[in-house]
């Protein structure tokens, strides 16, 4: 009777800490898992993000700008046609779009225009007035082309869904036609790659 | 005997005080008001607006203004944030005249600032408390500008807030609420009564839900002596603050350009904002006030802001829109009540320009494009 006693101890003693190591094993791979499947949810998440953003740079790709008549500095009303006598890099961010987002992307501008040129690069926002785009102007202390259009563009990289009015780019040549259209990222190394091939492109002159 | 028709007397007046008690609360809690709005209306009565002066906000290096988010008027001075991220955000006082008192220095010393986002005015104690997003702290000072004091508080959010009396805030915020939904999917607060120096809150069961999230409002909360009313974002509420709790004191509703109670639900933001954009719905409450003889209230609609003014008296819908389109009063892109009779609104000199064109009033003023905004002070009655 003692010695079944003194096995039952003994088991115990085994069995109990294996049954705790298990299930704090198994705990740890349930978080591990939990882990994996909000990353996958997240992956999912993004990549449905990019292929909506892909699409829309996908849609404008190649179509032509109608002639839309721009505000400048001065308040006189301009052709956009009459500014693209060659292709231009035009960059287009709305004063609802993220600050943070258009003061990095002025920063790529800046060193885009030590390549390129200054005269390639046009800035259009939407300011309901010359008075806040000069302010703009004037506290970036940019010295590339500035002009309002308050309208749309009517391009699918520019949509009424998107709230944030996420800031794009696109190149226009002499006839309006759009290449290389492009929404600013908030991933360094994507915008990098695109700035790369629009320096590319004005080196190659086509 | 006559203990059982004195507990009989006493039990018919405790039964009668109790009664009147529940009536007074059910009182309170009478249904919302139901305010029907016509959007299409294209024939809908003018306001008679008369413009009582035109205020230029000085403008020198020291007091250039970016964009105005937010200007309220108290003891003869004008008080506004310039949210413009790429300036640094600076609050600004001006004087009745539109001179130019003091503003805001940016830094981390004592009553310097980072990004002013907010301001309340507590009337009873005359000072201002600016919220600082950056350092999460609310900055005290006199109507002078002299610093009082700071006071930091890490874990509340702040998007707008008003003092209500003493040590209470209405703050509106855009915060994850600590429940989830009945599905266990976030919400976010909108409205929050905070009391003890920040430190005891009391969140209002007015929750935004499915990735919907607050957005800036203009003046979403109207304070008087009487009464406090506020509004929420992709909401047609205007709801009442009795005591710490929240009523719905008007319901507007647009017709078939209401989203339904489901499309609020389910939709994202994206996706109602496209619909609002394209003229097929109306969209949130911006702004709401109040006077003896008008109900105030802004809403989004195909890409504008409609300001509608309910008549007191006799409940008519005017549309403050129609007079600025008549060219009655120039396009105000903020603006408040300076006392009963009389707004204030904030007015962009290019517009100003074109209202003196169009109008043939105000001719003696010279405008220039990058003058800071100027004010102007109108009063608005039933014809």
């Amino acid at each position: 009777m003692k010695r079944n006693l003194n096995l039952c101890w003994l088991l115990l003693l085994i069995f109990v800490p294996v049954l705790i190591y298990l299930s704090f094993k198994s705990r740890q791979t349930f978080k591990h898992y939990e882990e994996l499947r909000k990353d996958l949810i997240l992956s999912e998440y993004r990549i449905k993000k990019y292929v909506y953003r892909f699409n829309r740079e996908l849609y404008t790709e190649n179509l032509t700008l109608r002639d839309l008549y721009l505000t400048d500095l001065n308040n006189d009303t301009v052709p956009i046609k009459s500014l693209v006598t060659s292709s231009k890099l035009i960059y287009r961010f709305s004063n609802q779009s993220c600050s943070a987002c258009v003061a990095d992307d002025i920063k790529y501008l800046r060193e885009l225009g030590d390549s390129i040129g200054y005269q390639n690069i046009i800035i259009i926002s939407d300011y309901e007035n010359t008075r806040l785009l000069n302010i703009f102007r004037n506290s970036t202390g940019i010295n590339f082309p500035c002009y309002n259009f308050t309208g749309s563009f009517n391009l699918s990289i520019e949509t009424d869904s998107d709230i944030k009015k996420t800031p794009f780019f696109f190149l226009l040549d002499e006839k309006l036609k759009i290449q290389y259209a492009f929404l600013a990222d908030e991933y360094p190394e994507l915008n990098e790659i695109y700035f790369s091939r629009i320096r590319a492109f004005f080196r190659k002159g086509f | 005997m006559k203990y059982p028709i004195t507990i009989i007397t006493v039990a018919s007046i405790l039964f009668v005080l109790l009664a009147s008690c529940a009536n007074r609360e059910s009182g309170m809690d009478k249904s919302p008001e139901e305010i029907i709005i016509n959007i299409d209306d294209k024939n809908g009565a003018l306001l008679n607006v008369s413009i009582k002066d035109v205020i230029p906000l000085e403008t020198s290096q020291n007091s250039l203004i970016g964009y105005a988010s937010q200007v309220k008027y108290f003891n003869h001075r004008f008080y506004l944030i310039d949210k413009n991220r790429f300036q640094k955000p600076t609050f600004f006082v001006f004087d009745e005249k539109g001179k130019f008192v003091w503003k805001t220095i940016q830094g981390k010393g004592p009553g310097e600032v980072i990004e002013p986002y907010a301001f309340a005015i507590n009337e009873e104690d005359s000072v201002i408390l600016l919220h600082d997003q950056a350092l999460s702290a609310i900055n005290t000072y006199d109507l002078n500008g002299n610093f009082i004091y700071s006071k930091k508080h890490p874990n509340v959010f702040i998007k707008d807030f008003y003092h209500i009396n003493r040590d209470t805030f209405l703050v509106y915020n855009c915060a994850t609420s600590p429940n989830p939904s009945p599905k266990g999917k976030t919400q976010f607060l909108t409205y929050t009564l905070f009391t003890n120096s920040f430190t005891k809150e009391k969140h209002f069961d007015i929750l935004l839900s499915n990735n919907k999230v607050s957005m800036d409002l203009f003046t979403p909360v109207f304070i008087n002596r009487d009464e406090i009313l506020f509004v929420a974002p992709w909401n047609y509420n205007i709801y009442h603050l009795v005591g710490d709790k929240e009523r719905i004191r008007y319901h507007l509703s647009f017709g078939k350009y209401n989203f339904s109670s489901t499309e609020l639900a389910t939709l994202s933001s994206d996706e109602l904002r496209e619909q609002i954009n394209q003229g097929s719905k109306v969209g949130s409450l911006y702004s709401i006030f109040k006077t003896n003889h008008f109900l105030v209230f802004i809403v989004e609609y195909n890409r504008k802001l409609i300001t509608f003014f309910q008549s007191i008296k006799n409940k008519k819908i005017y549309s403050l829109n129609d007079c600025i389109d008549s060219g009655l009063i120039p396009f105000c892109f903020n603006w408040g009540i300076k006392n009963d009779s009389t707004f204030y609104g904030l007015v962009e000199p290019e517009q100003l320009v074109q209202f003196q064109k169009s109008s043939d009033q105000f001719k003696e003023l010279d405008i220039n494009d990058n003058d800071n905004p100027y004010i102007i002070i109108f009063s608005v009655s039933e014809l």
